[in-house]
């Protein structure tokens, strides 16, 4: 079966005000850390059967890792895990420094860059504190998007305090510019107890505003042949992204190093989040799993509708039956047939989707199936 | 206890609220020996958490203290408490009628304010010896000679009669409690004569069933005594008497003039109406005492349940709060837009907030309740006078001859620098000035009618906010004027909605309305669908506005290490938000219902 394999990089440069991932400053001794609780890992015995064709390197700051650490990388799960590469993302911050790498990432066989930009506009930037200006970060993807790539992926936010429509306006023609194969778009979540919570409630941001930055990126990068194809998520036919696709479609992964999340048929687990104790639980060959949920037939076929409706594709409910040998029209059929009736759903040729319009009001659709 | 009653000294301290009764009250207990500091934190101070944090009494604690004056003598003190706030007024004269004085507590760095003198003039009613007594003289830039000279001007106490002390720091105690025992009289009453003692507290314990104080006027109650209580005529043995110490002591028996507690077996609190008099089944005193008329209900509103919280819970809170608090009544209502819930009445707007709190803190409930109003008479073509606790009950307007709102007599204390804001305040608030007079250099009482239905949106915070907080406000109910008021409707989507129907003066009607749905329009949230909130007078609409629906709701990045995160944001979205209530399809929360008291 196959299946995808995600490695979670701790560290970043600097932590970002807003960002609620699991990471640490780097430093020597933790990074030693983790290089040697990921080989525990990684050597660790696991669910067999799995072949594993997307690798994805995220973070944190995976673009700290120089090539010869990310070829270390690679050789340690070639070495215990059954992998067929397609795909092997990096996630990468535009800083100067690191662009230098280019070439020594693709050698180790990086085959996809997405860089975690999140605007163009100077005045964001500085209010997100990211580690870059924007001439850096223009830079730097232009210089990714030479080096030969399969795929090249921007990442843009919105939804930031003091953003403005020409601000937006900005971040989108300068990623154009580009000619990215991918990109990302996000809205700025508050996420209670960070730093930037403070900054959203003093300056909180116009709901009319975002989703009308949402709608011109989306007309803009539609009309530049970027296709959607998830609620945040744009790509020139044939470049989705394939590991992430796995989330969205339900499908296995195993996930290394501390906080990573695994979902494989049946069940699905997170790992301690906390750098040292994932690593003093490896070296007391102990569990790492935390938040283990057994997946029932009908939790796993909620939560498969749940994710696959983020899909501009939907769900199949045919092939949902015969995968999780649940009815969903039995399970959720009145609440489908109101949302449709409303408008809010689309049910057509056996697919079940939410028409793209109603991305943006997404979540009252889906808790109706949690 | 071997004090005859010469020595015996009943008394309360009142005052105006955190002028520092408690604390005073808290140096009796201390002083006296009767609780260390420690266990006084512990025990004493007022039992139940709200009191502590808001800083007023609520119900009144008695305690029984002993004495031993300069003289060598021992004397006994029953210090009977006051609640501090003006919701309470009616339970302060209650517990005044079982004293022979009082200490008038004046916070020297604030004066006399409202409620020193109402507290004072009941005081002066229950023919009460007064002890004035300047508090908080250890504070720095206080001005001692104002506080004299508002006392002696506005309650006509001789300055020469007021004691200076510190609470806080202790100065001036030792020379008060001699004060208590050298002017205030010790209890009358005839120990020979058949029984006749005041019920003039009473509470609900869960072990213990009711429990009553009583302030014995003549003769003596002992242990296994057979009892009448003369207004309701049940008969009942005394199973316990004793004293508050403060914790009960048994005692056997309770003498003429005595304080103490009093456990008959009684079930609800109902039964033990405080003002009754206790006298002895087979030789009964000819005459019980005047007695008091019932706490009169002055503010209403209506109270649901929200969130995961449902009617029985809500019916199962309130019957068990009644047993502490004979003073809050309500009766079932149900609500076209709420369903089942209660329409309950209070003794005041800070009454209503604590039955509010204690419902939600005591008994995890999660609530709705709507915007608070007062009880209208209203005569209709038939002639018949009804009294209408709810506007949505108000008979159409083709049907009312006279519609009556009750009228307040208020007393504001404030320094003169204030006047300008507040008597803008009060005109717009429908007051009619019936006396203003300095009271002392740059102080002023004025003295208005009001109607109360005007006290109650807000009226308080702004006399508050427009005085820097030195206004004091005092009032009583003196009765119902007629008034050109008229029902104001608010419609949602088109429909009515009767929890959020008002009465208001027919001239103020647009304003409060526009007021009103700009007001909802900013605390109701976006929805699905777009929401039209109109005021209206009958078929008249007066004001609109509309919530826009809402344009993002959506989880922007879900990872696979988010599955867990994500589900959860889902899940609490589906179990819906606390203190909404959905009518129709529109989600209303609490704010909405109570956005009246933010309209200005």
């Amino acid at each position: 079966m196959r299946a995808g394999l995600y490695i979670h990089f701790p560290f970043c440069a600097a932590k970002c005000p807003y960002c609620h991932f699991s990471s640490l400053p780097w430093d020597e001794t933790s990074y030693r850390t983790w290089r040697q609780g990921l080989e525990r890992e990684a050597a660790a015995p696991r669910e067999a059967g799995y072949e594993f064709d997307t690798v994805y390197l995220g973070g944190g700051t995976p673009s700290l890792l120089g090539p010869d650490e990310v070829v270390w990388v690679r050789e340690l799960v070639q070495a215990h895990f059954f992998l067929k590469i397609e795909e092997f993302t990096l996630e990468a911050n535009p800083v100067a420094s690191r662009t230098n790498f280019f070439g020594g990432w693709r050698e180790a066989g990086v085959t996809r860059l997405s860089v975690g930009v999140q605007s163009f506009d100077e005045a964001v930037l500085r209010t997100l504190g990211r580690p870059y200006t924007a001439e850096e970060a223009l830079r730097f993807c232009r210089t990714g998007r030479r080096a030969g790539f399969d795929a090249l992926s921007i990442d843009l936010m919105i939804g930031i305090p003091g953003e403005t429509p020409a601000a937006v306006e900005r971040s989108l023609d300068t990623a154009l510019g580009l000619e990215p194969d991918h990109v990302s778009v996000y809205i700025l979540e508050n996420v209670e107890g960070l730093p930037f919570e403070e900054l959203l409630v003093r300056h909180p941001v116009d709901e009319d505003a975002v989703v009308d930055a949402y709608d011109r990126i989306r007309d803009a990068l539609e009309a530049a042949g970027l296709r959607q194809y998830e609620i945040s998520n744009f790509a020139r036919l044939g470049k989705e992204c394939r590991h992430n696709l796995k989330y969205w479609r339900y499908e296995p992964f195993i996930g290394l190093g501390p906080s990573a999340g695994s979902h494989l048929p049946g069940r699905r687990w997170c790992n301690k989040t906390c750098l040292d104790d994932w690593a003093d639980a490896l070296s007391r060959n102990e569990t790492i799993r935390e938040d283990v949920v057994e997946l029932t037939p009908s939790l796993a076929a909620r939560e498969a509708l749940v994710f696959g409706l983020r899909l501009v594709e939907g769900v199949d409910l045919g092939a949902f039956t015969e995968r999780f040998n649940v009815d969903i029209m039995a399970l959720f059929g009145r609440e489908i047939n109101e949302l449709v009736a409303e408008g809010l759903l689309v049910l057509s040729a056996g697919r079940l989707r939410i028409p793209s319009r109603n991305f943006l009001v997404s979540n009252r659709i889906l808790a109706k199936f949690v | 206890m071997g004090v005859p009653m010469k020595n015996i000294r009943n008394f309360s301290i009142i005052a105006h609220v955190d002028h520092g009764k408690s604390t005073l009250a808290d140096r009796f207990i201390e002083l006296t020996g009767a609780l260390s500091a420690r266990e006084l934190k512990e025990q004493v101070l007022d039992t139940m958490d709200l009191e502590r944090e808001r800083g007023i009494t609520i119900k009144a604690q008695t305690v029984r203290l002993t004495y031993k004056s300069l003289s060598g003598e021992d004397y006994i003190f029953d210090l009977i408490d006051t609640p501090g706030h003006v919701d309470f007024s009616y339970e302060v004269s209650r517990s005044l009628a079982a004293c022979d004085g009082a200490l008038l507590v004046i916070d020297a760095s604030q004066g006399v304010e409202a409620q020193t003198l109402a507290n004072a003039y009941l005081a002066i009613q229950n023919d009460l010896v007064l002890v004035p007594v300047i508090n908080k003289i250890d504070l720095p830039q206080i001005q001692i000679e104002d506080s004299l000279e508002q006392m002696e001007h506005v309650i006509g106490l001789p300055r020469s009669e007021a004691l200076l002390v510190s609470a806080k720091t202790g100065q001036g105690l030792p020379e008060l409690f001699e004060a208590v025992v050298k002017r205030i009289p010790p209890p009358k009453g005839s120990p020979e004569a058949p029984l006749k003692a005041l019920l003039f507290d009473s509470w609900f314990d869960s072990y213990r069933g009711v429990i009553v104080l009583i302030r014995v006027v003549d003769g003596e109650l002992r242990t296994g005594d057979k009892i009448v209580l003369m207004a309701s005529g049940a008969e009942y043995e005394a199973e316990e008497v004793g004293y508050l110490m403060p914790k009960p002591v048994k005692s056997g028996v309770l003498q003429t003039g005595d304080v103490g507690y009093l456990i008959a077996g009684i079930k609800k609190l109902s039964d033990a109406r405080i003002g009754d008099t206790v006298t002895h089944r087979n030789r009964p005193t000819e005459k019980p005492l005047p007695g008091f008329k019932d706490a009169k209900s002055m503010v209403f509103c209506g109270i649901f349940p929200a969130g995961e919280s449902n009617i029985e819970e809500l019916r199962d809170a309130m019957e068990k709060l009644r047993l502490n608090d004979a003073s809050l009544q309500y009766e079932p209502e149900n609500s076209p837009a709420l369903g089942l819930g209660f329409r309950a009445g209070f003794l005041g707007l800070l009454h209503r907030e604590i039955v509010q709190e204690r419902l939600e803190r005591e008994f995890g409930l999660t609530l709705i309740t709507t915007a608070p109003s007062v009880g209208y008479r209203v005569t209709t073509q038939t002639g018949e006078t009804v009294e209408i606790h709810n506007p949505a009950g108000m008979p159409d307007s083709s049907n009312v001859t006279v519609i009556e709102e009750p009228v307040i007599d208020a007393v504001i204390l404030t320094p003169d620098r204030y006047l300008g804001g507040l008597f803008k305040l009060l005109e717009e608030r429908r007051g009619v000035q019936k006396k203003m007079e300095y009271i002392g250099p740059g102080r002023v009482l004025l003295a208005y009618t009001l109607p109360l239905n005007e006290v109650v949106f807000d009226f308080y915070n702004q006399l508050k906010q427009l005085s820097q907080g030195y206004a004091s406000l005092d009032y009583e109910f003196v009765g119902y004027r007629e008034g050109p008021l008229v029902k104001l409707d608010i419609l949602i989507n088109g429909e009515a909605v009767d929890a959020l129907s008002l009465i208001v003066h027919e001239d103020k009607a647009q304003a409060i309305g526009r007021g009103l749905v700009e007001r909802m329009r900013k605390v109701i949230p976006r929805q699905q669908y777009e929401v039209a909130l109109q005021a209206a007078i009958g078929k008249r609409i007066i004001a609109r506005e509309t919530v826009k629906p809402f344009r993002k709701d959506v989880l922007a990045k879900l990872y696979g290490g988010d599955y867990t995160r994500k589900m959860k944001v889902l899940e609490k979205q589906k179990a819906g938000k606390k203190r909404m209530r959905r009518v129709g399809k529109v989600d209303i929360p609490q704010e909405a219902f109570l956005a009246i008291l933010e309209v200005k």
